[in-house]
């Protein structure tokens, strides 16, 4: 008897799906996910229609073992992981354009051209300062990274997933994938660095 | 003349990293574990690179930055909204997959 009362309360306890007041309860949350890793407004609302025609179809699915937001918020986040994922498969940028800040020959090959080395934070740290301006900054400079950096940093800075992982999704080597992160975070930093520094 | 010049450049770059080798391994020392003979080698470089040194500070803040936005959306702090448009398309759509 006790176990009977025990199955049944733990299956109220369940949780259910209620579509109908989806965009009332997650539509921001959804929206703001999905903008803060797609850097744009537009294919964020994009993806967010997918997103519930998806969970619509998807429905028997569900287990309740989750809640209806993590279910969902899991949906949506495969349609970004999808996105970059063809965005690096459609258009391979061409990783010469790349304008490296280091020399490219002579003697100190490799070391940085001292336009474009990195200063000294220190007087505008954004942990102790103007961490809203910073923020800003950082949104626009991510949204300027080309997409097959932009969702490789996305994916592991943001969404902390393992290298090996990200590179099953995006289809990228290893080695490759450092060196695309490591030219993601030189570029942002120098494109933080010319409007935080400047302003 | 320049060519023994180039010789002592080839040795130092074998025992020493570029600024583009060693923030390559700044990179990777965020996310993994580095072999002892890189961190001992990227040590050396930057007790002697203050750009390098930027760098890794930059590098630090950034991903910290990165964090807090995130934080900040779990904390319901919404930047951006949906419009009463966008809302009402997104409810015709749901209605119409509904009905199926």
């Amino acid at each position: 008897m006790l176990i009977l009362i025990l199955v049944t309360l733990a299956a109220i306890q369940k949780h259910t799906l209620d579509p109908n007041n989806w965009i009332a309860n997650y539509g921001d949350y959804l929206l703001n996910y999905g903008y803060s890793r797609l850097s744009s407004r537009e294919v964020a609302e994009d993806l967010l229609q997918d997103t519930f025609i998806s969970a619509l179809k998807a429905q028997d699915n569900f287990r309740g073992d989750s809640s209806e937001q993590t279910w969902l918020t899991s949906i949506l986040k495969r349609k970004v992981i999808d996105y970059y994922r063809k965005k690096s498969t459609q258009n391979e940028i061409n990783e010469s354009r790349f304008n490296t800040p280091f020399k490219e020959s002579g003697f100190l090959e490799g070391h940085w051209e001292k336009s474009r080395a990195p200063k000294d934070w220190s007087d505008r740290d954004p942990n102790s300062m103007r961490q809203k301006e910073f923020q800003a900054i950082l949104e626009e400079c991510i949204s300027y990274l080309p997409e097959k950096l932009r969702g490789v940093f996305i994916l592991k800075v943001m969404e902390e997933m393992e290298s090996d992982e990200v590179c099953k999704e995006l289809g990228c080597t290893a080695s490759n994938f450092w060196v695309i992160l490591h030219r993601a975070r030189l570029r942002l930093r120098e494109c933080i660095e010319n409007n935080w520094l400047n302003e | 003349m320049s060519n023994i010049f180039n010789g002592i450049g080839k040795m130092m770059n074998k025992l020493m990293l570029s600024c583009d080798e060693a923030t390559m391994l700044i990179t990777r020392s965020d996310f993994e574990q580095l072999s002892s003979i890189k961190q001992f080698k990227l040590k050396m470089h930057l007790a002697s690179c203050s750009m390098c040194r930027n760098f890794k500070q930059q590098s630090s803040i950034i991903t910290s930055q990165v964090n807090l936005l995130k934080k900040e959306l779990d904390a319901n702090k919404m930047r951006v909204a949906l419009s009463d448009d966008s809302k009402k398309n997104l409810q015709e759509l749901i209605n119409k997959n509904l009905q199926k």
